[in-house]
């Protein structure tokens, strides 16, 4: 499987490598592959590129991690109660629908572009995805499962922690993954527009020195960690579903 | 067994009415149903389907108050569920994401009884429907009729004085039948 | 259990309406600086105000046909691979996992590199809403198609439709549910690409140029207008969309 997979992206490589040799690209259009790879050498060595990588993932980190609990308590509320339901979801859903940039400017400026701006418009963007598959895990539980729970004189607390939360648990992680996902683009993004450290900025300002190799050197970075947080979790999930016995 | 009919009844069933709401018309499902039921007592109720069985059966579990009419267990109203009565479903209803073990295993939780002695009735109850050798499958892996037994031990490891069962239908063989207490 | 009591239907207006009153309250009492938070009448002011006078309707209109353009090509790009991947073992083998590596780079870092390209012309903002749109179509597209009943496929033999008849008598239509899924996808991250593409670059006119402007010129009052402005239309792309899809898949029977 990997071997057929490769041979496009080694070819397009290959095209690449032979463009700049022949001198048919230009600077502004691809930079040498071999002047990429030497950028990223200076970069690691100085610990550039380490530093900035670390300020990145720290801030999905904390506004994921902020987004993500508050999602999942909304979450919960929505899909548990007929009456949180009601009140939530046609504000969340109003709101939801402005762009998450479109509140950048807003929230610039009632927080200038600190570390709490990059944090919640991260853990917003996680947020959103989290509540609505956790409200819609926990309301999709069947009915017949919660009725096993009623005939064996479950307490509200043995409901949602022995049967609900397990049947919830596959929406639940979706809506984790497609959080996460969210939060590493949100993050790219207002590094791009408002930082002066981490892997956006370092794109932005190798953009402003018509620097190419740089951006490239970012961007293949931008892309390895997403990959990298996809896979994760997609390990972590499909081992919490082992009991969904997959046909072939 | 002769029981003598003096016993007082264990289980009454005074009068029940239950009419469903069905878009905004109504649909009578039971209509002065009234029945005795003595201990060791074995009732069968027959009809055609969508009769009210199931719904007589939710009735005494406790899974359904809106009615006309009382259900008394010892002369008690029924107002909710309880371990004394245990239900095998149409369906096995299992858990998906706990093994066979676990899901007989959790009828138990709400018991009091120590780990060991929790341990003891599962295995127990496993053996008696034949699935010992399956303690640790998943539901998924597991034939209809063998979900079913798990169910049915799990309805039984809380040793109920009632033992509902809502057409389980050919899950259960003669031989299984044959190893209820 | 007991059967369902219709629920009092003002409840999901409460938060609307108490936010509203805090927010009329916190003006009138002067708890909250106009400059920060300018009342609720005078955002409403400048909606109207823009929208009849001040442009706002150029803006939208220009925000709006970019993002059309966008959605276009990338959609129907999108589709086109997502086809080409579901239908053919091949290709799916060859571009698949290029593709999905490919996915992985977010969105936004492709800005840099597109506007080096592109450099301020119109071209470059179109692709890169293009490039937004087109994932979710591929994606869904791909998975739609990808596993068609067997049942229907050899029907298409029995019948002996060709390749373009299949597609279009038996794919297509087995697909449409989830190109749907994809297609609302498709919407959704290209007006977030367009707007955050005329926020970054400082496109004008456009309605995200028209936010930097509130912005960098401190007028809260524009900022919130255009806020307005845009829940206004993503509840009114999201309606279209469900009603689109309900009519389709109605058809579908």
């Amino acid at each position: 499987m990997l071997g057929a997979g490769a041979a496009v992206p080694v070819a397009l490589l290959a095209v690449w490598v032979l463009s700049a040799r022949q001198g048919w690209l230009t600077e502004q259009i691809l930079p040498d592959p071999r002047e990429v790879l030497q950028t990223t050498r200076d970069y690691v060595t100085s610990g550039e590129l380490l530093a900035d990588t670390a300020i990145s993932l720290r801030r999905v980190a904390e506004g994921f991690a902020a987004g993500a609990v508050i999602g999942l308590v909304i979450g919960a509320a929505q899909g548990l109660s007929q009456g949180a339901r009601a009140i939530l979801e046609l504000p969340f859903f109003v709101i939801s629908q402005v762009p998450i940039l479109g509140w950048l400017p807003l929230l610039i400026l009632l927080v200038g572009i600190d570390e709490e701006l990059k944090v919640i418009v991260i853990a917003w963007s996680a947020f959103v995805p989290v509540a609505l598959n956790t409200a819609q895990g926990m309301r999709d539980v069947p009915r017949t499962l919660r009725e096993v729970g009623q005939v064996l004189t479950f307490d509200p607390w043995s409901m949602l922690s022995r049967i609900i939360l397990p049947a919830a648990l596959p929406s639940i992680f979706t809506g984790l993954r497609e959080g996460l996902a969210h939060s590493w683009q949100t993050l790219v993004a207002v590094e791009l527009f408002a930082s002066s450290e981490g892997l956006g900025y370092l794109m932005s300002w190798g953009r402003q020195l018509f620097q190419l190799d740089i951006v490239v050197m970012a961007l293949v970075v931008v892309g390895a960690i997403g990959l990298v947080l996809n896979w994760t979790l997609g390990r972590v999930e499909r081992r919490l579903r082992r009991w969904q016995v997959q046909t072939a | 067994m002769h029981i003598p009919h003096d016993t007082k009844p264990v289980l009454e069933i005074d009068r029940v009415d239950k009419t469903f709401h069905v878009a905004g018309r109504p649909v009578p499902a039971l209509r002065d149903v009234s029945l005795d039921v003595r201990p060791g007592e074995f009732v069968a109720i027959v009809g055609a389907s969508g009769c009210g069985k199931s719904t007589l059966l939710r009735l005494i579990l406790g899974l359904d108050t809106d009615y006309q009419g009382e259900v008394r267990v010892d002369g008690r109203r029924v107002e909710r569920p309880g371990l004394d009565r245990a239900i095998v479903f149409q369906e096995p209803r299992l858990l998906p994401w706990l093994s066979a073990e676990g899901n007989v295993a959790m009828a138990l939780r709400r018991s009091g009884l120590p780990k060991a002695e929790r341990r003891q009735l599962v295995s127990e109850h496993l053996k008696l429907v034949g699935l010992t050798a399956f303690a640790d499958a998943w539901p998924a892996q597991l034939s209809g009729g063998m979900a079913q037994r798990v169910a049915l031990a799990r309805a039984l490891v809380n040793r109920p004085r009632f033992l509902l069962m809502d057409e389980p239908l050919g899950a259960l063989d003669a031989l299984t039948r044959l190893r209820l207490h | 259990m007991i059967a369902r009591l219709p629920l009092p239907p003002w409840r999901p207006l409460l938060i609307p309406l108490v936010v509203l009153a805090l927010w009329e309250l916190a003006s009138r009492a002067g708890w909250s600086d106009a400059r920060f938070l300018p009342p609720p009448e005078t955002v409403l002011h400048r909606v109207w105000f823009e929208t009849t006078q001040g442009g706002l309707a150029t803006d939208l209109a220009a925000s709006l046909r970019r993002g059309a353009s966008g959605l276009l090509i990338g959609a129907s790009a999108g589709v086109t691979l997502g086809l080409l991947l579901g239908l053919s073992r091949v290709a799916e083998r060859l571009l698949g996992p290029l593709f999905l590596a490919y996915r992985q780079v977010a969105l936004f870092a492709w800005v840099p590199l597109l506007s080096m390209w592109f450099g301020g012309a119109e071209a470059g903002k179109i692709a890169f809403i293009s490039h937004a749109a087109m994932a979710p179509a591929v994606v869904n597209t791909w998975r739609g198609s990808r596993d068609i009943p067997r049942a229907h496929v050899e029907l298409a033999a029995v019948l002996t439709f060709g390749r373009l008849d299949f597609i279009r008598f038996v794919a297509l239509p087995g697909a449409l549910p989830f190109v749907l899924v994809g297609l609302r996808s498709s919407l959704i991250y290209a007006w977030l690409a367009t707007i955050g593409a005329e926020l970054f670059l400082n496109i004008a006119p456009g309605l995200g140029g028209r936010l930097n402007e509130g912005r960098e010129t401190f007028q809260m009052d524009l900022v919130l207008a255009c806020i307005v402005v845009l829940g206004a239309l993503g509840v009114a792309f999201s309606r279209v969309a469900a009603i689109g899809e309900a009519r389709l898949l109605r058809r579908r029977g």
